[in-house]
């Protein structure tokens, strides 16, 4: 038989334990016991809109005052993320996204499969894209690897024009604020027909990204634009 | 970054150049093409005649004896360009590619399939290979290449007297010292195995044979598992030698491309080196989990010069290595401590299902007896387990006997500072997984193991364990007790391997 190995940790996986798991999940496990223990997996009660963990479902007050401001109401419809962003899964998605391990991304595949048929089917995913720069820094692009995961093929609808700074710097008010658009609306075969786009990213942070992300696509014909992505921080 | 196999017009050998260095008289054998894909790899070029570029001091510092990525040079490789196409600058493949998807990582030698992934690369546009071994020094591809130092070598700097330190050895470690100078001075690319019990003193005896080495302008690299201890061999190396450049290499330390010549550092940041060392010390040489063994190994070999000494350090050392040496009379036993008590020798001490009950959060009475005799007593413990989920259940557990009781594990975020309470007294004992088990020295300090039967506690990890007792030449006599439930193989070598260095005469 084959040996598995965790993906994060490299270390063999026992052949009693994957089997008890195959029986019980029918996943293919790639996660040792001890890693995917640390994960926290979000699920209802939780904010209708940004998938925050809630006592019972409804609008957050983060989603609540992005109803209520005029440059911003209306351009992301729903937001579910996978994994709350604790200190396991910070490290994790740096050692993706930093380091460059994209092997890791592996582990993201079956739940963005489940969420993607259980709360999106029919939308049309698109990855959010990173910047010339960036990319060429990187070598990959971190939404890009996980939108290939999902049942239905993503199409790269934008470009990002504006090398984007670093998401952890300035105040919460000063990102928010912010009224650059840094995505451009980019497809061969013209404008959009109502369809209800999904984007796809790493990190749920305040919302801003994706809201921008969303602008360009909602003025190019697109219905409506939700996003699915990894952790909620 | 794809590159092509090209000849530069008036000269007569291929060169490896990037797709961006490429002239438009250049006369293009192959590519543009990543790197491994390139068949017939020209060797290096004879170091070249013509005039070096300009400030090409600052590259050999640099290039000199490392070989690095793209993103590790503090510039664009394209400020190399003229390095390159002269030949003072080689490129080599990160990955080469021997059969059909057989890889092999040319800079952590990672050969095994399971831990080479595969992804859409934006930097060649084409499905590019990587090594997980080492990405944690950056994403070595089958499309990156390596750049070494081609030029002409620095030349040696020597000095008068290094040696600051004036301590005195022990005569058995004198003897291991005259020996490992003997071994530096004398023969090339020779190894010494020293095989010393815990708490013998090791770093003191290397001092003479260092100061040999760094007075002949000779470079020198003490590579060691744990980042704990090349901090705390730092300030003692540098007041031992204060006149030689030391760098201390670890994960996110700022000496990263700084040039020393005597070397400190972790076994992963040795892989950036090649070529580089007169004089290898590989600390705890039995320290690494059986899948590392061949990947330090190779970033040794890789690091040290072809003609270099190598001196491995242990208290456990591995029977292969340990017949090799023997076989070369090229071993030399330190079985005292430098304050010449016996080491602490470990008591079995039957615990039945001890696993079973903590489960149902209950201690088995052997254990708690001890426990309690501890306390009461006030000699202060360091408690041993085989897994971090056992920690926490028994710190759960004693807690309610003790309530300042805590554990710690090998990723615990908390841990430098648990350790650093624990040495303070802030606690009579300290739940530990193997982690705490070399390197770290507490003074007057009991050891149990519970668990000892458990697959993790091998021969060495146990010698190891109980060598942390009895450290101080003030309370040399701490206890050693292995709570198990079953007795192994390795709990009776262990035994036996600690009589046997405690019955050997000494000097
Ligand atoms: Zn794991
Ligand atoms: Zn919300
Ligand atoms: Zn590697
Ligand atoms: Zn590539």
């Amino acid at each position: 038989m084959k040996q598995n190995y965790c993906l994060r940790c490299l270390e063999p996986l026992e052949g009693a334990q994957a089997s008890w798991t195959a029986l019980l999940s029918c996943e293919k496990k790639n996660l040792c016991e001890s890693c995917s223990d640390k994960f926290h997996r979000l699920a209802p009660p939780w904010c209708l809109h940004c998938a925050r963990p809630l006592s019972c479902t409804e609008s957050c007050g983060d989603c609540e005052r992005w109803a209520k401001t005029r440059h911003w109401s209306g351009l992301l419809t729903r937001n579910i993320s996978l994994f709350s962003y604790n200190d396991f899964l910070q490290e994790l998605i740096s050692t993706y996204k930093y380091r460059g391990d994209i092997a890791l991304a592996e582990v993201f595949k079956e739940p963005l499969r489940n969420f993607y048929q259980q709360y999106f089917t029919g939308t049309t995913p698109v990855p959010v894209p990173l910047s010339k720069e960036r990319l060429q820094e990187r070598g990959f692009n971190q939404a890009e690897v996980i939108a290939e995961f999902l049942p239905v093929s993503y199409k790269p609808l934008l470009v990002r024009d504006i090398h984007e700074k670093k998401q952890s710097k300035g105040s919460r008010q000063d990102r928010l604020r912010g009224h650059v658009r840094p995505f451009v609306f980019n497809n061969h075969t013209g404008p959009l027909t109502g369809q209800h786009i999904l984007l796809i990213d790493d990190i749920y942070t305040t919302g801003t990204t994706l809201r921008k992300a969303a602008l360009p696509l909602l003025e190019n014909g697109a219905g409506r634009v939700s996003s699915l992505t990894i952790a909620r921080s | 970054m794809k590159v092509v196999l090209a000849i530069p017009p008036n000269t007569h050998s291929p060169l490896i150049l990037p797709e961006t260095c490429l002239n438009d008289d250049d006369h293009v054998l192959a590519g543009p093409v990543p790197i491994a894909a390139l068949k017939n790899l020209p060797l290096p070029l004879e170091p070249p005649d013509t005039a070096p570029p300009y400030h090409w001091q600052e590259v050999q510092a640099l290039l000199n004896g490392r070989a690095l990525l793209p993103i590790e040079l503090p510039f664009g490789f394209l400020e190399l360009r003229s390095f390159i196409r002269q030949g003072y600058v080689h490129m080599y493949p990160g990955i080469t590619i021997r059969r059909r998807k057989h890889y092999h990582c040319r800079r952590c030698g990672n050969q095994q399939k399971h831990w080479f992934s595969s992804y859409k690369c934006s930097w060649c546009n084409d499905f590019c290979v990587y090594c997980r071994s080492c990405i944690m020094m950056g994403r070595v591809t089958t499309c990156t290449p390596l750049f070494t130092w081609n030029g002409p070598v620095p030349s040696l700097c020597t000095q008068h007297e290094v040696l600051a330190w004036q301590g005195t050895l022990s005569p058995l470690q004198k003897h291991a010292a005259d020996r490992i100078t003997e071994t530096i001075i004398s023969s090339k690319s020779s190894e010494l195995l020293i095989w010393a019990v815990c708490g013998a003193g090791k770093t003191e005896m290397l001092f003479p044979g260092f100061a040999h080495a760094l007075k002949d302008g000779k470079r020198v690299l003490l590579a060691t598992p744990r980042t704990d201890v090349v901090l705390e061999l730092m300030p003692r190396l540098k007041r031992a030698f204060p006149t030689i450049a030391l760098a201390g290499l670890y994960g996110g330390s700022s000496d990263r491309l700084y040039n020393g010549q005597l070397v400190v550092a972790t076994t992963h940041q040795t892989r950036r080196f090649q070529d580089a060392f007169d004089v290898v010390i590989i600390d705890e040489v039995d320290a690494f989990p059986y899948r590392y063994d061949k990947s330090l190994a190779y970033a040794v070999q890789k690091a040290a010069k072809t003609d270099a000494v190598t001196i491995y350090l242990t208290a456990t050392p591995e029977e292969r290595l340990r017949k090799r040496c023997e076989k070369k009379e090229a071993i030399v036993q330190v079985n005292r401590r430098f304050h010449g008590h016996p080491l602490p020798v470990p008591s079995f001490q039957w615990a039945g299902d001890w696993r079973k009950a903590l489960m149902r959060g209950r201690i088995i009475l052997a254990f708690s007896a001890w426990f309690d005799h501890q306390l009461e007593s006030g000699r202060r413990a360091v408690i041993f387990v085989p897994s971090v989920q056992i920690a926490s259940l028994l710190r759960d557990c004693l807690q309610k006997k003790e309530k300042s009781i805590v554990s710690v594990h090998a990723s615990d975020p908390d841990r430098k500072e648990i350790v650093h309470a624990f040495r303070n007294g802030e606690m009579p004992m300290l739940v530990t997984t193997t982690i705490l088990e070399r390197g770290v020295t507490f003074y007057g300090i009991d050891v149990a193991v519970l668990g000892a039967e458990d697959d993790v506690f091998t021969e060495s990890a146990l010698v190891q364990i109980a060598g942390r007792a009895g450290r101080s030449p003030d309370d040399p006599h701490g206890n050693v007790t292995f709570f198990h439930y079953g007795k192994t193989k390795a709990m009776n070598r262990c035994r036996k391997q600690i009589l046997s260095m405690n019955r050997m005469k000494t000097l």
